[in-house]
C-alpha cells in the first residue's frame, strides 16, 4: 500500500458515502480517519440528522458487515455479545454460542446512552478489548472492527451518560451539525423523488486485508518531534493541576475537573496522521494536528461544575489552549 | 530517484543554506550594534588623549580592553542569533509553504522510520526549495537596534564635547593643580623642546609650595610662567606640545584666579565677621543721589559722593537701610533707588552699590534732611555702638560717617556739592572712612571724637 493508493481508495470511500449523505464532509472523514486508525466514534447530535444513514452507508461503501443495535433501557449484555442456546445436532443436544450483533465489523449503537450501565459496560468491553467472553469462553471479535455510538444530548431523560471513563474509550466525539439550507435542499431533492442513490463497495473482495494494510500504512506516517513535542504540551496543558509546578492556562483551572488521559495524546497523533495520509501527505504537520484536537479532545477533558453552570462548552476550553500553547 | 539526480536542490542543502544566511544576518546585526559604541570609545579615548589627560599608553590599554569587551560581548549576542537546523528549516516552511516538510526532515531520524515514506519527502521537499530566493525569502533588513545604537553614540559623543570642557574649566583645588602642573612638567620635560620650560614649571610649583611665600608673590610667578607658556605655545610647531602648553596655561589661568579670589575675599571676611556701623551716604563712588527734594521744590539736591577706593571700585559700606542699630538717621524718608554692584563682593550685611542713585523727598520745608535732624532714641550711643557684633563698633578698624554740616574740605571723602533750588545752598555731606585713631582719653578735643549723633545738635 502507498499513500498514493491510500489516498485514493479514502477519496473514493468518501464519494461513495456523499451520493448518499448530503453535508458532514467533516464528520465523514473523521470517521474514516477512526476507522482506519482503528478507533470508535461517538456521534452526538439530535435525532434526524442522519447519523444511522450515515454510519450504514459507509458500511455499504466499506463492503464490510454491519450490525445495529438500539439501545433501550431493557437492553441486556446478552442481546449484545450473544449468549449460549440448546441446540440439538444429529440428536445430540448441546450448548452452542449465539453470537450478538457485535460480531460485525462495523456496529452501530443506536443511543448507546439508553441503555444501563451494565449494558454499557458490555459494549465498552468489546470496543477496547476487541473480544467479549461468555460463560468464560472467549470470542475474538471481526477485524476490523469498529463502533459507532451515537447519543442524543437532548433528551436526557431516562438516559445513563456514559461514564468518562468509558467515554475515554471513544477514539474522537463528532458532532453532527443540522445542514446548512442548501444541504437541506439537497437532501429533500434526494429523499422525496423516485430515484434513489446506494454506495457501492469500494474495496471488492479483498476489502479485509487491504483495509489492514490501509491501517498499517497510516501507522507508518512520519512525524517530526517538534511536532509530537506540541502535542505533549497541548495534552498536558490539559491538566488542571501540573507536575512541573508550571501555572496552568487560567480557562483550564477555571472550569476544568480532570485533563485529558495519554489516549488522548494517541488519539491525536493518530487522527494527525490519518488526516495527513487523507490529504496526499506522508508527514504530519501541525495544522494536522490542530484539525484534530477537537475531536479527539473534547470528551477527555471534564469539566467541572462551575463551567457546566456558566456554560462553558469543552470546545472552548481547547480553543483556549491552543491560543495560549505555542507551536515551538 | 533522488532528488539531486532530478536537478532539485536536496532539502538539507536548502536548509544549510538558510542557516548560513541569517548567520551572516546575526554577525550584521552584532556588527551595526557594536560598531557605534565601539567608534565612539575609539573617538572618546583619542579626544581625552589629545586634551593630554591620558597618556599614550592608557590610550592603548583602554582601547585594547575596550576592543576586547566588544569581541565578547559581540559573541555573546551572536551565538543566541545563530539558527538551528529545526528553527531554520521551519523558516524555510514558512516561505515555501511547504506544511512542516522541511522541519520534519530536519528533525527525524531516519533510522527509525520507512524509507519509502523518506525519500518521498525529500522529493517533495525539494520540489518546494525550488521556490525559495535566499535574496527574496530572507533579505537582510537593518534593526531598529542599530539605529538606537547609532542614536545613543551620537548623543553620547555629543556630551562628550559639551562636558568634557566643562570639567576642564573647572578649578582644580590648590593642591591637585600642584600636582596636575608637576605632571605636565614632567610631561614637557620629556619632551626636548619644552624641557627647559618645565624645569621653570617645576621650580615654580616648588616655589607655590613654599609657605614662606606671599600670596601676591606667587600670584605675579603664575602670571610671569603663564605669559611664557603662552608665547612658546605660540611658537610651537608640533600639535602635541601645543596641547600639553595649553593645558599648562590653562591650569596655570585657572590657579591665578584662584589666588586672585582668594585675595580679594580675605578682607573682606575680616569686615564681615562683626558688626559696622552705617552711614547714610550713597555710599558708590559712582554713584550719583538725589539727596533730598523738599515741598514745592525748595529743595532738590544732587550728590555725587567720592569716598575711598574701595567705593570707587563699587565696594559699599552701606548695608541693610533697614538694618544696622537702626538707624532713623539714615537719609530720607524718599525712595531708594540702587543698583548693586558685584554680588560676589558682597559681605554680610553691606550692598555694594555701584551707581546708587538715592532719592530723596525731604518732609522738612526747605529740603533740609531729615537724617541730620533726627535725633536717636533708646540707650545712649556709647551704650550701643559700644558693643561688637551688629551694630557695635568694637573690632572695626573704621567706620563710615556723615557729618551733615561739615566742610567738605575737612573731610577725607570728596564730596561734590551740588546746588539746591530756591537760593538755599544745598548741604554737604562729607564722608571718611578713614580709620578711626587710636582712643586716647586725654587727647584734644576732636570732632571725631564725639558722639557722632550729638554733633549737629552741638554745632
Amino acid at each position: 500500500m502507498t499513500p498514493e493508493n491510500f489516498q485514493q481508495v479514502f477519496t473514493g470511500l468518501e464519494s461513495e458515502v456523499r451520493k448518499v449523505i448530503v453535508g458532514h464532509d467533516d464528520v465523514l472523514r473523521r470517521v474514516l480517519i477512526a476507522f482506519f486508525a482503528g478507533g470508535h466514534v461517538l456521534l452526538e447530535g439530535v435525532p434526524g440528522l442522519g447519523k444511522t444513514l450515515l454510519v450504514k452507508t459507509l458500511s455499504q461503501a466499506l463492503g464490510i458487515s454491519f450490525k445495529r443495535i438500539q439501545f433501550t433501557p431493557d437492553l441486556m449484555p446478552s442481546d449484545i455479545v450473544g449468549t449460549q442456546v440448546l441446540a440439538e445436532d444429529n440428536g445430540r443436544r448441546d450448548f452452542q454460542f449465539k453470537k450478538g450483533p457485535i460480531f460485525a465489523h462495523v456496529v452501530l449503537a443506536d443511543e448507546i446512552n439508553r441503555a444501563t450501565p451494565k449494558t454499557q459496560s458490555a459494549v465498552l468491553e468489546a470496543m477496547e478489548e476487541k473480544q467479549v467472553t461468555v460463560f468464560g469462553e472467549s470470542y475474538t471479535l471481526a477485524s476490523p472492527f469498529m463502533v459507532l455510538a451515537t447519543q442524543n444530548p437532548v433528551e436526557l431523560e431516562g438516559t445513563y451518560p456514559l461514564p468518562e471513563a468509558q467515554l475515554d474509550r471513544f477514539f474522537f466525539k463528532l458532532v453532527v451539525a443540522p445542514p446548512s439550507p442548501a444541504e437541506l435542499r439537497e437532501i429533500l431533492h434526494r429523499t422525496t423523488g423516485t430515484q434513489f442513490q446506494d454506495a457501492q463497495p469500494v474495496f471488492g473482495d479483498a476489502g479485509g486485508p487491504l483495509v489492514e494494510e490501509m491501517k498499517e500504512l497510516l501507522r507508518q506516517v512520519l512525524i517530526a518531534p517538534p511536532i509530537e513535542d506540541y502535542v505533549v504540551r497541548l495534552v498536558h496543558a490539559t491538566q488542571p493541576t501540573t507536575s512541573n509546578g508550571a501555572a496552568p492556562i487560567p480557562a483550564v483551572k477555571q472550569y476544568l475537573r480532570f485533563g485529558s488521559s495519554p489516549r488522548g495524546a494517541q488519539a491525536v497523533i493518530l487522527g494527525a496522521k490519518g488526516h495527513a495520509l487523507a490529504d496526499g501527505r506522508v508527514h504530519v504537520s501541525y495544522a494536522d494536528v490542530e484539525q484534530v484536537i477537537y475531536p479527539a479532545l473534547r470528551h477527555r477533558i471534564i469539566l467541572n461544575f462551575q463551567a457546566e453552570a456558566e456554560n462553558v462548552a469543552a470546545d472552548q476550553i481547547l480553543a483556549e489552549l491552543m491560543a495560549k500553547v505555542p507551536r515551538t | 530517484m533522488r532528488a539531486e539526480d532530478r536537478g532539485v536542490l536536496p532539502p538539507e542543502q536548502s536548509i544549510s543554506r538558510v542557516i548560513a544566511r541569517l548567520r551572516s544576518h546575526a554577525l550584521y546585526d552584532v556588527l551595526l550594534l557594536c560598531v557605534p559604541p565601539l567608534l565612539l570609545l575609539l573617538y572618546a579615548f583619542a579626544y581625552v588623549h589629545q586634551l593630554g589627560l591620558i597618556p599614550p599608553f592608557v590610550l592603548f590599554v583602554l582601547t585594547g580592553i575596550c576592543l576586547a569587551s566588544l569581541a565578547i560581548l559581540a559573541v555573546v549576542l551572536y551565538r543566541p542569533k545563530v539558527p538551528s537546523a529545526p528553527l531554520a528549516a521551519r523558516l524555510l516552511d514558512e516561505k515555501t509553504e511547504a506544511k512542516d516538510r522541511f522541519v520534519t526532515l530536519a528533525t527525524l531520524d531516519p533510522k527509525s522510520s520507512a524509507p519509502l515514506l523518506i525519500s518521498r519527502l525529500r522529493l517533495e521537499a525539494g520540489g518546494f526549495a525550488r521556490r525559495l530566493s535566499l535574496e527574496r525569502d530572507f533579505p537582510y533588513r537593518v534593526k531598529p537596534r542599530f539605529y538606537q545604537s547609532l542614536l545613543a553614540s551620537a548623543v553620547a559623543a555629543l556630551l562628550l564635547h559639551l562636558l568634557v570642557p566643562a570639567v576642564q574649566s573647572t578649578p582644580l583645588p590648590e593642591g591637585a593643580a600642584h600636582e596636575r602642573l608637576r605632571e605636565l612638567a614632567r610631561q614637557m620635560a620629556a619632551r626636548p623642546r619644552l624641557a627647559d620650560l618645565g624645569r621653570r614649571l617645576e621650580t615654580l610649583v616648588k616655589k607655590l609650595e613654599d609657605q614662606s611665600s606671599t600670596k601676591p608673590e606667587q600670584q605675579k610667578l603664575v602670571q610671569e610662567m603663564r605669559q611664557k607658556v603662552e608665547e612658546q605655545q605660540k611658537k610651537e610647531p608640533e600639535q602635541g606640545d601645543r596641547n600639553i602648553l595649553g593645558q599648562t596655561s590653562r591650569t596655570l589661568k585657572n590657579l591665578e584666579q584662584q589666588s586672585g579670589a582668594g585675595q580679594e575675599q580675605s578682607p573682606e571676611k575680616k569686615e564681615g565677621g562683626g558688626g559696622s556701623i552705617q552711614s547714610n551716604l550713597p555710599q558708590d563712588g559712582q554713584g550719583e543721589s538725589k539727596q533730598s527734594q523738599g515741598d514745592g521744590g525748595d529743595s532738590k539736591g544732587e550728590m555725587t559722593a567720592e569716598s575711598n577706593p574701595r567705593m570707587q571700585q563699587g565696594n559699599s559700606a552701606q548695608g541693610d537701610p533697614k538694618g544696622q542699630s537702626g538707624d532713623k538717621n539714615q537719609q530720607t524718608k524718599g525712595n531708594d533707588k540702587s543698583q548693586q554692584g558685584d554680588p560676589d563682593k558682597q559681605s554680610g550685611p553691606r550692598s555694594n552699590e555701584t551707581a546708587g542713585k538715592n532719592e530723596g523727598k525731604s518732609d522738612q520745608p526747605g529740603g533740609k534732611s531729615s537724617a541730620s535732624e533726627e535725633r536717636p532714641q533708646g540707650a545712649p550711643p556709647s551704650d550701643r555702638l559700644a558693643g561688637d557684633g551688629k551694630g557695635g563698633l568694637k573690632g572695626e578698624h573704621y567706620v563710615t560717617v556723615q557729618l551733615p554740616d561739615d566742610p567738605a574740605g575737612e573731610s577725607n571723602g570728596e564730596g561734590k556739592i551740588g546746588t539746591a533750588k530756591g537760593g538755599r545752598s544745598r548741604t554737604n555731606v562729607p564722608a571718611s572712612n578713614a580709620p578711626l585713631p587710636p582712643h586716647v582719653p586725654d587727647a584734644p578735643t576732636e570732632v571725631q571724637q564725639m558722639p557722632l549723633e550729638y554733633r549737629g545738635l552741638i554745632r
